[in-house]
């Protein structure tokens, strides 16, 4: 019927605005509730199970407060009414019963039914459902960042704990009677490490942090201990009924096991992170500088400084050492470093240091290195670091040149002569003329190249330019005019051919010898280009090294001893010489022996005595002795190095416990444990076996026959 | 035969009754015609009755061939789909291949069926080739592909401590990947290798035993992370003997120091004798008890197994002394020449020719030696000299030029090796003791005197095995036979001819694992099981099959069976010749009346 049809639309349209109100709600209170969960975990700690409660709450709140179930059909009546211009304001009509209508109202009431079968859905039914997810979207935005940054911001703030969950290679094997128990490790402040805390175990903690155990048992029991690397046993303090604690200064590593009523636990592991000492680097300057005299006495000490924790502290300490022979004078003293320590964890810094300003003059020299700090009082400290200023008194003067064969007598003073003229003329420079300064210094310039050219004689230098490479002419004779005799096949080969060096020449000295002499010539060459480019300042370094290059290579071959008094028996002329040994004994000397490792053997014979048992199954007894040798090595190694050891050192129990029932993967680990103490890769000698038999010795003795 | 006699008997008188009618006819014609007739109808008559046979020889091809397949056979030519197929091998046979218990007696059933045998597969035992020689029957090998895996292995089956442990051998390795082979012991990883896949290659894996007895180490095949295979490499290691030995310098030297010092350490007795001035010499007792060492003479060097002196101390021994000397080491004491120059000064290191080498850029020279890889052993000197080879000394030293450093001449019983190589202590200031002891280990070893086992004892094939044949070999110096006992019995032994120290035994283990043979005295051989070291065990079967099927086919021509046979007579051949006679006399009478 038609009008039923028309009062179904309006119904149908009802419900549907009370289902979306509905979701909506629900969206909503699901946001809200959502809120106040996550406010909750961040701040007061309460786990996320919260949400359930906030949202029925919500729920309740919402369907108690919105007004949705009052909606009725005439307010959608009039709402269609509004929406719809086609309807002509009469949709309530088509509410009202048949009979109550008048014909116009019929009439149009017919004419209406035939409108609102062509209404569309209108889209404001949705509005609720639509606010409520942007709600709710924008409440889980905020909620996810809001933990993100609790997740983030978290580590700045102490008092947290971080669960320690077991690594899932490592099964512990906890000792029955055991409901529940924690570690907590406290590490030292100046690391500025957070607690934290872990339910197994095996430990490895920092050195000197307190680490206390909290074991609750299922039963009654009277005492529970801690026993330490065999040897220290410590009571834990109960508590509570079933509960025990232990508190404990850990400094050094090893292995422990739990005692209760009488029942020891597998062993575990201690292991102790130690405090390094701070790492020192000195990037620049090299470990032995000379600063030759015409250079600026100054050096950069560029250096960087790392540590674990922190470094609390760093100088540098520098002595001077001045004057020389019996009279050298040393004074010590510290400099500071130009950065601010408050316990960072890596410094890089450099320094400039002033030797003219520190005092140090020609033939002073200065030993430094670098003392670094840490925050737990380790100091380390760097190598020692030498800067010396040659003295220029000592290089020009003759000593040690006169004594003695010279092989280069004048030219040495031809060197020093260079130095002391340039020197005139630097100290002249202010009073001659530029021309003549120019002049005096090329001049010098060439007295410098025919030193070289002298010197670089003994190299066969013939050219003028430069101390390396040589022109493709250089051993080519260009014999104008002169055609080698017919057949002399030697002449006619240097025609053509490059020589390099001449043979006799090139032996009179050895080769380290004539690399020395090259450096020579290299400083010679740039000390000439300096004096001829004008700079004459500049040529001084060259010339003082060349100086002291030659010097060293003509002392050489002699060693310096210094003669301290001593005093000798007066000699009797009527012994000397005569040759006679007969009250003379040389001294005699007890035989000696060595003591055979026993220990070592007895290991020897462990790793024996247990292939022995891979095979047969039985362990004789002399070989039980062996076996407790063994644990007590390999328990002392257990103690430095626990990880390694420990599954060794139980396994040596078990099997000493049964030996006949002993599994294969025990025997191989306590025989690897064994290996890495007694291994030994030197080759030792040893008598060889004769494998001739005696038929080979018939045979030799009709031979010599 | 009474019946045939009978036929004679009556064929003889009809026969007699009828030439004489013809006889007495007046008719003489046909007459001769006539009797041969008559004689042939009777012979036929009678050859009716009585069977003719007569034998004749034929070459006759036999028509069987066989395949027989033993294990480790793969696909086999289609030829060979025809053949009857046989195995001894339980496991192998199915319908298609009939199972045959034991193949000597099959042969001895069936030898004259068989033309010929193919074998497929690893092969037959020694001992069946020679039943198929027996019965010439002719063979032929078809061998599989190379097993894989481990196909030749060998290792020292006893070493002393201190010695290195080497295993060589041969892997082919098959699969697609590539494949790691460890040398395990005691639990560690000792040594490994890696081998290319669908390649192979021989390796060669060490290691430095430090403990004794009778060890198992094992080699694995790891591929991708998994254990392919596993073999045992059983290893006798004996305690170390050490050698005693004297060291006589003419100056005092580091050198002598540090050598001393270090066998001291390593509880080796040694005693030094250093010369301070003129028949005055210090002497140092280390590990031993002090004796009088004044006068070098045959009682004094008799206890010690070596000497190591400087040249100019060997020039300084009184003539008696250095006679003593020489005929110690005759003997077999060993003697290490210290040289630093290179004129010779006393007469034992007269035969090296020594050279000074020119020094050259480097004073620095790499050292190497067997076993030892010469980028370890750096050593440098002031002067080095050479040791002109010669065929008659043995090189053991030599440096990266091949100069020779150290060499080793024989001189009777002992041996005389000429070192120069004077600064070697520089290699325990510089911390590297392997190169030392490694160098100084070679010399010692190498010189000492050697020392006599009571037995020799030796065994074949290379993996004994559980319920197989295991020839031992003694040697020993016995009058009477030498009897070794096992756990499951006494083995009597055989003197072989030629040698009578030598005397061979067969044993049959029954148990894996180590097992303990004694005579006089004892040693222990480990008896592999059936499947340990397959692909070794069917290499060298497939090897010794290969070559016995070369020898087989050479000495057996091809060959036919000559078979005799007996026929008979076809009958209708004599009703022939009855029709033939009586129609003649039939004909006869027609004709003549």
């Amino acid at each position: 019927m038609a009008e039923q049809k028309g009062h179904h639309i309006i119904e149908m349209l009802r419900r549907k605005w009370q289902r979306n109100f509905l979701s909506g709600a629900l969206l909503s209170g699901l946001a809200f509730a959502l809120l106040l969960a996550t406010a909750l975990n961040i701040f007061a700690k309460v786990g996320w199970w919260s949400v359930a409660p906030m949202a029925t709450l919500a729920f309740i709140i919402v369907y108690l407060l919105r007004p949705f179930r009052r909606i009725s059909n005439e307010n959608i009546a009039s709402f269609l009414n509004r929406t719809y211009p086609q309807l002509e304001e009469s949709s309530q009509l088509l509410l009202a019963p048949a009979d109550s209508l008048t014909l116009l109202q019929q009439l149009q009431k017919q004419k209406i039914e035939k409108e609102i079968l062509r209404i569309t859905t209108p889209s404001d039914l949705l509005r609720p459902l639509k606010k409520a997810a942007l709600t709710f979207t924008s409440i889980l935005v905020v909620c996810v960042i809001a933990i993100t940054a609790k997740a983030h911001f978290l580590n700045n703030v102490d008092h947290d704990q971080i669960k320690n969950t077991l690594s899932p290679n490592e099964k512990e094997i906890i000792p029955p009677g055991i409901k529940m128990f924690s570690v907590m490790i406290t590490p030292p402040s100046y690391t500025r490490m957070q607690k934290r805390e872990q339910e197994q175990f095996s430990l490895k903690v920092e050195e000197g942090s307190q680490v206390s155990w909290l074991i609750k048992t299922t039963g009654e029991i009277d005492s529970v201990h801690l026993r330490f690397n065999n040897k220290e046993s410590v009571a834990l303090k109960r508590t509570n009924t079933n509960e025990w604690t232990l508190n404990r200064l850990v400094k050094e590593a090893g292995f422990y096991q739990l005692e209760l009523a009488g029942n020891s636990s597998a062993l575990y592991t201690l292991e102790v992170i130690h405090d390094q000492p701070a790492n020192i680097r000195i990037i620049s300057p090299q470990q032995y500088t000379t600063i030759e005299p015409g250079r600026k006495p100054v050096s950069n000490l560029r250096l960087q400084i790392s540590d674990d924790y922190g470094i609390s502290n760093a100088l540098i300490i520098a002595t001077k050492a001045s004057g020389k022979g019996e009279s050298v004078s040393f004074k010590e003293q510290q400099l500071s470093l130009p950065v601010q320590f408050n316990g960072q964890k890596n410094i890089e810094t450099s320094k400039l240091i002033d030797l003219a300003s520190m005092g140090l003059q020609g033939g002073d020299e200065l030993y430094f290195y670098i003392k670094a700090t840490d925050n737990h009082g380790q100091e380390s400290r760097s190598d020692m670091y030498f800067i010396s200023l040659p003295d220029t008194a000592e290089l020009l003067s003759l000593s040690g040149m006169d004594s003695g064969v010279d092989q280069f007598p004048e030219y040495f003073r031809s060197q020093r002569q260079i130095i002391i003229d340039t020197e005139k003329l630097l100290k002249e420079q202010s009073s001659v003329s530029k021309d003549t300064f120019n002049t005096r210094s090329n001049q010098l310039g060439i007295e410098q190249k025919l030193l070289r050219l002298r010197y670089g004689k003994f190299l066969v230098e013939e050219n003028e330019s430069g101390g390396e490479g040589h022109s493709p002419d250089d051993g080519h004779d260009h014999g104008a005019g002169e055609e080698p005799a017919y057949g002399d096949v030697q002449a006619m080969i240097d025609q053509y051919a490059h020589k390099h060096d001449n043979a006799e020449d090139a032996t009179f000295f050895e080769p380290q010898q004539k690399a020395q002499l090259k450096a020579i010539l290299t400083e010679m060459w740039n000390s000439e280009l300096k004096l001829r480019t004008y700079v004459p300042a500049e040529a001084l370094p060259y010339q003082y090294k060349a100086l002291r290059l030659l010097k060293d290579l003509q002392q050489k071959s002699r060693a310096y001893v210094s003669k301290t008094s001593i005093r000798m028996p007066p000699l009797k002329p009527e012994k000397r010489l005569t040759g006679k040994l007969e009250k003379i004994d040389p001294a005699s000397q007890p035989p000696k022996q060595t003591a055979e490792d026993k220990q070592l053997e007895q290991l020897r014979n462990a790793v024996t005595a247990l292939e022995m048992l891979k095979q047969k199954k039985q362990l004789p007894i002399e070989d039980q002795q062996a076996l407790i040798a063994a644990e007590k090595a390999i328990s002392e190694k257990a103690m430095a190095q626990p990880v390694f050891f420990l599954p060794a050192l139980s396994a040596v129990r078990s099997v000493m416990a049964a030996p006949a029932s002993a599994s294969k993967q025990d025997i191989l680990s306590i025989q690897k444990a064994l290996q890495q103490i007694i291994i030994s890769d030197v080759e030792l000698p040893r008598k060889t076996n004769n494998r001739s038999g005696s038929l080979a010795d018939h045979y030799f003795k009709k031979l010599n026959q | 035969m009474k019946q045939e006699y009978i036929v004679i008997i009556l064929s003889a008188l009809l026969l007699l009754f009828l030439i004489r009618k013809e006889i007495k006819r007046s008719n003489r014609s046909w007459l001769a015609m006539r009797i041969i007739m008559s004689v042939l109808a009777i012979t036929s008559l009678a050859l009716l009755f009585i069977p003719v046979a007569f034998t004749t020889t034929k070459e006759k091809p036999s028509s069987q061939i066989l395949v027989l397949v033993t294990p480790g056979a793969e696909s086999e030519p289609d030829s060979f789909s025809s053949y009857k197929h046989i195995t001894t091998d339980q496991q192998s046979s199915s319908p298609d291949i009939t199972f045959i218990p034991d193949l000597p007696i099959y042969l001895s059933k069936h030898a004259d069926g068989i033309n010929s045998i193919h074998i497929t597969g690893n092969g037959i035992m020694p001992y069946e080739w020679e039943i198929l020689k027996e019965h010439k029957i002719n063979s032929s090998y078809t061998p599989p592909s190379e097993p894989g895996g481990i196909i030749h292995a060998d290792w020292p089956r006893s070493i002393a401590r201190g010695g290195q442990f080497q295993v060589q051998g041969v892997y082919n390795n098959y699969g697609g990947e590539d494949l790691k082979v460890v040398l395990t012991g005691l639990g560690t990883s000792l040594d490994s290798v890696n081998i290319q896949k669908d390649s192979s290659q021989s390796f060669s894996l060490a290691c430095q035993p430090s403990h004794n007895g009778n060890t198992i180490y094992e080699l694995q095949a790891i591929r991708n992370g998994r254990i392919v295979s596993v073999e045992k490499l059983p290893v006798i290691i004996h305690p170390i003997g050490k050698p005693r030995i004297l060291l006589l310098s003419s100056s005092p030297g580091f050198e002598n120091k540090f050598l001393g010092t270090w066998l001291y350490e390593n509880n080796y007795p040694v005693a030094i004798r250093n010369t301070v001035s003129r028949d005055k010499y210090d002497h140092q007792f280390l590990n031993m008890k002090a004796t009088a060492l004044n006068t070098i003479n045959a009682s004094v060097l008799e206890t010690f197994d070596l000497l190591i002196a400087d040249d100019n101390a060997l020039a300084e021994l009184s003539p008696s002394a250095a006679a003593a000397l020489r005929s110690q080491i005759d003997k077999g004491t060993g003697l290490i020449i210290q040289s630093d120059s290179n004129r010779s000064l006393s007469s034992f290191s007269r035969p090296f020719i020594l050279r000074k080498q020119v020094i050259g850029q480097t004073a620095k020279r790499n050292l190497s030696w067997s076993g030892n890889a010469p980028q370890k052993n750096q050593l440098s000197a002031e002067d080095w000299f050479a040791i002109q080879p010669d065929p008659v000394a043995q090189q053991l030293v030599t440096d990266e030029h091949q100069s020779v450093i150290t060499a080793c001449r024989l001189s009777g019983k002992g041996k005389v090796i000429l070192n120069t190589a004077g600064t070697t202590y520089s290699w325990v200031l510089s911390g590297t003791m392997g190169s030392y002891s490694s160098f100084w280990s070679l010399l010692i070893s190498k010189a000492g005197r050697t020392q006599k086992k009571e037995t020799t004892w030796r065994y074949s094939p290379a993996f004994p095995t559980v319920d197989s044949e295991v020839r031992l070999t003694l040697e020993k110096n016995n009058p009477m036979p030498p009897v070794i006992k096992t756990t499951s019995g006494d083995l009597y032994t055989d003197q072989t001819p030629y040698l009578p120290d030598t005397w061979t035994g067969n044993w049959w283990p029954a148990t894996p694992g180590w097992q303990t043979l004694s005579s006089t005295d004892t040693v222990s051989i480990y008896v592999f099981e059936d499947k340990d070291w397959s692909a070794a065990k069917a290499k060298a079967q497939i090897s010794s099959n290969i070559m016995h099927a070369e020898k087989q086919t050479s000495a057996i021509g091809t060959r036919n069976k000559i078979i005799t046979e007996t026929k008979q007579v076809p009958v209708w051949f004599f009703y022939a010749g009855l029709l033939i006679a009586c129609s003649f006399l039939w004909w006869e009478r027609r004709a003549a009346g």
